[in-house]
């Protein structure tokens, strides 16, 4: 299904120039895996403002571990950065700064929603507070999402996609 | 016909009945099912883990403290700070707010508020801190003290809550399985009946058939029927969810079970059962939903027979267990791992080294490591289980914070604890592994108020070098562990061949010591001292010896080590003890005056049992306690040094004399002789040997010769040798020696000839002390 997008990516690779380099800011993901060129050797590293210009959105929702009231993040939709840096791998491994790690099936991530959130009411999301990049799910729009196996994908602290 | 009409009428509403029933017993044990998943989920996950990770990433950022260089280094002061960050977000996750958090969490509201507040609070000291800056390294070191303590007390409130959850878990998990079981059975009878009753057509109970339907369709569980050719009959809507099949009957209903969706299984099920003709054994299976998620059932199927007895149809039942199975694997997990740390039990430590040595993976090198905290037995004894499960908690975490993703660190029971490096690159990473562990195991801790020394010795043996399969690598890695233990604690060794060598010498000599006691292949010989001034035989020092059947005397350098370790000094010393009463007394029936000292081990003096074994001898051989002298080493000073002092008054009280063995030897300081008093103090061999020639040995002697007088002990000068030696001590106003010079260890009935030659010779005022025996 990914594959589909890959003729856009010339086009966002000239959009985002700084995606395969060294980003200016501090770098705060990085992706690397089965990517299309010119991504596959290198990985694609974003700091916080390349990340946020592939697309930043807005997501209320609430979480299991920020009380009963919704939050209202900001961020990017993990399909959004898959898209840009044409993930072909049907697996996606996430690796948070203090090593935690996830694996999961991309399809189902994407299917669910992800959403990689970088803000908090507009605020940075700092490290104390889960960030600066954090995975989340629309818990509020989906209740069914409120299980188990959707809770442990929500790794906060990601640092690291990889995809394969 | 009427009558006909009837029953048919009052069997279908007891089927109606029955199926009702079972209904509402399906959802009870569906509710149970999602109860106990709840349950489950709530009880054991979280907190723990949360406490644990926040303790691992508190001992993460004391090492990226230390790590820290003294140059001035960005990205090294970025990584501080980064740690100190995920500190933080793992503390909060303490709170409430966390939906995951506690009863227990709850309670403890104010400690993690304190601890948040705390830890907070040094981040400016923090943002500043340089390598150098003492003062700010001791004030954040002084807060991480603190917040580790908090933590692992809260680590460990949380443990008794969850173990308590547990129980609750286990005991309903078997209810379950119970009710599943019944439902299940029922379900697939009705559902049975249901169908057999339908095909029998039935045209004048249509409404009944109408409610058969209904009530099929609204079961929770997946219904199918096939013809005897394999033909979808029916499927209710729990089987087109859970099998992913059209919805519309046109797509379904006549079709082949292989035709529509993933249905193989079916298919294969339908034929075995008509060609078997009986019920097929339920089996576990998977499927995709129609949601695209994975789900587990539990299917069987059963010929539905006809009067003739061909099969007409056959039924297949599907119950959903996904969340059944998913507490399962909860449960699971609870039975792998230690429900105080968190950490692999022994259990799955087995099975994952097991794995890791799988023949047939990848020739890689893997390392185990066996690892024993020093002294937490001592912890637990001295301070109470509740500090020794907190320090065992804090290890983990230290343990932890040095390994690498991928290790395995898990807890093998007590304070043992293993780790398993699937992967290394040689010899030299698992040592250095190694030691990083002995090296953060080697920082005191502060749990509760108190600081604990407790240091860790490390025993390590990697694969294929020192075995291939589990049991031998886990059992050389404890070996090694033995060895490091043996070579002064706190330290890591690697196995090697010639440690196993001695350990198997070891093991023998220590079944041959077991046996030596029940054999009385054991005597005890007595080396005579003598007054130095007139020669007179002042006593004789009671000395066990071994002969052993095949291999002749063993030194008691060899076997009294290994009776200290397994116990039977314990023993040995109440024969010797004994054997030296009961000659004593003998002696002195033939008109000598022979007192006899007997070495007790430190061990007897930290177990509390020297008065009392000393008591017992006396009782048992009504010996004159002025007759006995105890010789006791510095050692006994060591640990419970107010205990020793009180021992020590004692045997003096009962009127036994006590003598201070080795002395200058130990590594105790001269305190304990503002308190103690002593009858004689025995000075080593090692100063005797070169006290001829004028120079620091004479000077120790005669210090020590003028601090006993002082003290108004006598002095024995062990291991003298010659002339020349006796000499210097008589110029020095030594009172007593012993040594090789003036007699070996020999036989009672020798001593007793030694003892009149030497008074002959003392009363004659030669003042000569005899020349060797």
């Amino acid at each position: 299904m990914l594959r589909r997008h890959l003729a856009l990516l010339p086009l966002i690779a000239l959009a985002a120039p700084a995606l395969a380099q060294a980003p200016g800011g501090r770098e705060v993901l990085r992706v690397t895996g089965r990517l299309a060129e010119p991504y596959r050797a290198g990985g694609a590293r974003f700091d916080l403002a390349a990340l946020e210009a592939l697309g930043r959105r807005e997501l209320r929702t609430r979480t299991a571990w920020t009380g009963p009231q919704p939050q209202r993040f900001a961020g990017v939709p993990l399909a959004r950065v898959m898209e840009a840096v044409g993930a072909e791998g049907p697996q996606l491994r996430g690796v948070a700064l203090n090593d935690y790690a996830i694996r999961a099936p991309l399809a189902e991530l994407l299917r669910d929603g992800a959403f990689l959130a970088t803000r908090q009411d507009d605020e940075p999301l700092r490290i104390r507070d889960r960030g600066p990049v954090w995975m989340i799910f629309p818990w509020s729009q989906r209740p069914e999402l409120d299980v188990a196996t959707i809770r442990e994908r929500a790794i906060w602290q990601l640092r690291r996609l990889e995809v394969g | 016909m009427h009558r006909g009409q009837f029953r048919v009428r009052a069997r279908l509403s007891l089927l109606a009945a029955a199926a009702v029933l079972l209904v509402g017993s399906v959802g009870v044990a569906l509710h149970h099912a999602a109860g106990q998943y709840r349950l489950e989920t709530q009880s054991h996950r979280i907190s723990v883990w949360y406490a644990s990770q926040a303790l691992v990433e508190l001992h993460r950022l004391r090492s990226a403290m230390l790590l820290l260089p003294e140059v001035e280094d960005v990205a090294a002061h970025e990584q501080l700070i980064e740690r100190y960050e995920i500190l933080l977000s793992r503390v909060a996750l303490l709170s409430p707010e966390n939906a995951e958090a506690t009863e227990a969490v709850h309670r403890q509201l104010d400690t993690v508020e304190g601890l948040l507040e705390m830890l907070e609070g040094t981040e400016p000291d923090l943002l500043v801190y340089r390598p150098g800056d003492v003062a700010i390294g001791a004030r954040i070191r002084a807060v991480l003290d603190a917040a580790e303590e908090q933590l692992t007390t809260l680590n460990l409130e949380l443990h008794h809550e969850r173990a308590a959850a547990l129980t609750t878990v286990r005991a309903s998990a078997s209810r379950l399985s119970a009710v599943l079981l019944a439902c299940f059975l029922g379900i697939l009878l009705s559902a049975g009946m249901m169908i057999a009753l339908l095909r029998r057509g039935m045209r004048q109970a249509v409404e009944t058939e109408r409610t058969l339907r209904v009530l099929v369709e609204a079961l929770p569980v997946a219904v199918a029927a096939l013809d005897p050719e394999g033909r979808l009959v029916l499927a209710n809507g729990a089987a087109r969810r859970l099998y992913d099949l059209p919805a519309a009957d046109a797509e379904l209903l006549g079709r082949h079970a292989d035709e529509v969706g993933d249905l193989g299984w079916l298919a294969d099920a339908a034929a075995a059962v008509l060609a078997e003709r009986h019920p097929l054994r339920a089996e576990q299976r998977e499927v995709t939903a129609a949601d695209g998620a994975r789900r587990t059932l539990i299917t069987t199927a059963a010929p539905v027979l006809a009067k003739r007895g061909e099969v007409v149809r056959v039924v297949s039942v599907g119950l959903d267990v996904s969340e059944q199975r998913e507490a399962d694997a909860r449960i699971r997990y609870l039975a792998e791992h230690d429900a105080l740390t968190a950490l692999p039990n022994r259990l799955l430590f087995a099975e994952r080294l097991r794995a890791t040595l799988a023949p047939g993976k990848p020739a890689r090198i893997a390392a185990v490591h066996c690892l024993d905290l020093d002294d937490f037995k001592g912890v637990n004894d001295s301070l109470g289980h509740p500090v020794g499960d907190q320090l065992l908690v804090a290890a983990a975490a230290r343990m932890a914070a040095v390994l690498r993703e991928g290790d395995l660190l898990a807890r093998l029971g007590g304070d043992e604890f293993a780790v398993i490096q699937p992967d290394i690159a040689d010899l030299e990473e698992a040592e250095r592994t190694a030691e990083r562990l002995v090296e953060v195991m080697s920082t005191p801790f502060r749990i509760q108020g108190f600081t604990l020394r407790s240091g860790a010795s490390v025993g390590t043996a990697v694969a294929p070098l020192h075995g291939r399969t589990a049991d031998e690598l886990l059992q050389r890695a404890d070996i090694a562990l033995y060895r490091a233990k043996a070579g002064g604690r706190g330290r890591s060794v690697v196995f090697s061949a010639e440690q196993e060598t001695r350990l198997v010498e070891r093991r023998r000599l220590e079944e041959d010591l077991h046996r030596a006691m029940a054999e009385h292949q054991f005597t005890v010989v007595y080396q005579p001292k003598f007054r130095v001034a007139d020669g007179a035989m002042a006593g004789a020092e009671a000395l066990l010896r071994w002969r052993h059947p095949e291999r002749g005397w063993i030194p008691p350098s060899l076997f009294i080590p290994i009776a200290e370790e397994t116990g039977l000094i314990r023993p040995l010393t109440r024969f010797v003890l004994e054997t030296a009463c009961r000659q004593a007394m003998a002696w002195r029936a033939e008109g000598l005056h022979v007192p006899v000292a007997v070495n007790l081990s430190a061990g007897e003096f930290r177990a509390g049992q020297g008065v009392a074994m000393v008591e017992h001898a006396l009782t048992a051989t009504g010996a004159d306690p002025r007759l006995l002298e105890v010789e006791l080493t510095e050692g006994i000073f060591l640990r419970n040094a107010d205990a020793a002092a009180e021992e020590v008054a004692a045997m003096r009280r009962r009127g036994v004399r006590v003598s201070l063995d080795d002395f200058g030897t130990g590594y105790s300081s001269l305190g304990y002789l503002q308190h103690l008093r002593f009858d004689v103090i025995k000075v080593d061999r090692q100063f005797v040997d070169r006290i001829e020639e004028p120079g620091p040995s004479r000077h120790i002697v005669d210090a020590v010769l003028r601090l006993a007088h002082g003290l108004s002990a006598m002095v024995v000068a062990e291991g003298v040798e010659t002339q020349g030696q006796l000499r210097v001590l008589a110029e020095l106003g030594c009172d007593v020696a012993q040594g090789f010079l003036l007699s070996r260890p020999v036989a009672p009935e020798l001593v007793a000839e030694l003892a009149r030659k030497a008074d002959a010779g003392a009363r004659g005022g030669a003042g000569r002390l005899p020349a060797a025996a």
